[in-house]
């Protein structure tokens, strides 16, 4: 009997899925904070109900109380939530393998060689693992929806690229960087749609945020969920919050100065968020002018996956590495889609040095495989060299993206 | 089709009513194994006082009977709890039982907290 492609691709993740599942440990970064909240959060999810969580004045968007509730719907007393806690990293495992498997189809559109094994440098990549099974976050699943909407709307699916663009910014508010880009691919498409055909498509996203409110405005709390997406955003004005970025080439310990100080009448929180915000634009600005059909005689980009995956890369590189009161593991979705561009480029040498900065940062900052929290003595683990690696690779996608826009522009006749 | 729709309605307003949490925190706490006097209590802390007034602190009575302050991270209604073999625990409510609990990593098992009046 011949087995598909597809499904032999499915069964092979699905294994990969079960022994990551069998093997998860119960580690949580140094303090279990994370972890205390995902079991007091389950636990009062669990007795009061979704739809009250925001009485207790938690700060996650509502999508992620969605997998806290199929959780504590699983194990329905406060003894097995707390003792099965770590069983929600097969949730995120689960999202992260299907995104994984969306780059496989991509490969797979392509026509390329062993596209059903290319996927497994990102799945054996240790980058890949840390942040979810070793440090007991969930950055993979606003990643992972990120990608998959980028992916529909590249394939020009609209309708199911704003779903998963809604599921993205639901899980985590991180996810907006990626709605310029997304937008701009979408709008792309919808100009060409008549206005009842742009309300058709625009209709199950709308409907999908309901009912993702649903729970909340029945009990009155809808102000306190739409409040919790912002509501992070500034509670540790640091420069940095563990991320090994740019301010650790500037500063001794960007870790114990307030963003709030600066220079010139700026503080150090302004200058890099115009940094960040004026080098996306700038990385947009191409794909904007395609959009708006303007100078399409002086440049012309494509909106293919390779031109986006570099974008977006580049977006993700910019917002970790200038920002201040960044976490080190804000890098995280940089694996997922410098893996995929990587593969569709056959250029492992990029990739290869992001998830080593990636791992030596995450590893640097929470210490979980060493063991112990004393500061590394290894130059490895320095966040000036890691900083260095991540500014090296910086340059070079954005040395990339030169190359892209110069190749963009019409040769004069 | 009237009906079935509002029944639908029904279910989801029932299933999604606000509750007010009425659970109090503050006051003293006493270790569930040590109410009965004519058994031996073992407990790590046979009492526990939460004090709003002292946010980061968790008042124990030790076993050789005196009190004293321990550093907690107190969050979302709980409070870390470090145990002598370095495990982290977690002090946190079951609302149902109106009780207190934390995993004792070295004997593996729940230690369970009833409020008292007593102050």
């Amino acid at each position: 009997m011949q087995i598909s492609k597809d499904y032999r691709t499915i069964l092979i993740y699905a294994i990969i899925f079960v022994i990551g599942c069998y093997f998860v440990p119960n580690s949580y970064v140094w303090g279990n904070n994370d972890r205390n909240c995902w079991i007091t959060w389950s636990n009062y999810i669990n007795h009061f109900g979704i739809q009250n969580i925001y009485k207790l004045e938690v700060d996650y968007p509502p999508l992620w109380h969605y997998f806290l509730w199929f959780f504590s719907k699983i194990n329905a007393s406060p003894e097995s939530i707390y003792l099965k806690v770590f069983h929600l990293k097969y949730l995120v495992l689960f999202v992260e393998i299907v995104s994984v498997f969306f780059v496989y189809k991509i490969l797979d559109l392509r026509d390329l060689k062993h596209s059903m094994w290319l996927p497994l440098l990102v799945l054996g990549n240790i980058a890949f693992w840390y942040n979810n099974f070793l440090f007991g976050q969930m950055d993979g699943v606003h990643t992972g929806f990120a990608f998959i909407s980028i992916t529909y709307a590249l394939l020009r699916k609209p309708i199911v690229s704003l779903l998963f663009l809604v599921l993205c910014i639901n899980f985590k508010f991180q996810g907006i960087i990626f709605l310029p880009v997304i937008c701009l691919i979408l709008f792309d498409e919808l100009k060409k749609y008549s206005f009842s055909m742009i309300l058709a498509t625009l209709l199950p996203a709308v409907f999908l945020q309901m009912l993702i409110f649903l729970p909340f405005i029945l009990s009155g709390d809808l102000k306190l969920a739409i409040n919790s997406f912002t509501d992070s955003v500034g509670r540790y004005p640091y420069v940095s919050m563990g991320a090994y970025n740019v301010w650790w080439l500037i500063f001794k310990n960007p870790q114990l100065l307030h963003d709030g100080f600066g220079i010139f009448n700026l503080s150090y929180n302004s200058y890099g968020l115009m940094v960040f915000f004026g080098l996306s634009g700038f990385v947009l600005l191409p794909f904007g002018l395609k959009c708006l059909n303007i100078f399409r005689k002086h440049i012309d980009v494509e909106f293919n996956f390779e031109n986006v995956l570099l974008t977006i890369v580049l977006i993700i590189l910019f917002f970790f590495y200038f920002n201040t009161q960044m976490h080190s593991r804000y890098s995280h979705p940089l694996v997922l889609f410098a893996g995929a561009l990587a593969m569709l480029r056959k250029d492992i040498v990029r990739f290869f040095l992001v998830s080593l900065a990636i791992f030596l940062n995450m590893e640097g900052e929470s210490k979980i495989l060493k063991g112990n929290i004393a500061q590394f003595e290894t130059f490895w683990f320095q966040p000036w060299f890691v900083s260095l690696i991540f500014l090296t690779v910086t340059i070079l996608y954005f040395y990339d993206y030169i190359i892209l826009i110069k190749n963009s522009i019409p040769p004069k006749v | 089709m009237h009906t079935k729709i509002i029944a639908f309605l029904a279910l989801l307003l029932t299933n999604c009513q606000s509750h007010q949490n009425t659970f109090q925190l503050e006051g003293k706490w006493v270790d569930m194994a040590c109410m009965d006097a004519a058994k031996n209590c073992n407990s790590r802390y046979p009492e526990i006082v939460i004090d709003f007034e002292m946010p980061n602190s968790l008042i124990v009575l030790d076993q050789s009977g005196n009190w004293k302050s321990i550093w907690t991270n107190n969050r979302w209604q709980s409070y870390s709890l470090k145990l002598e073999n370095d495990y982290e625990s977690l002090l946190f409510p079951n609302y149902k039982t109106n009780t207190l609990q934390y995993y004792d990593g070295v004997n593996k098992e729940f230690v369970y907290y009833q409020k008292t009046l007593n102050r």
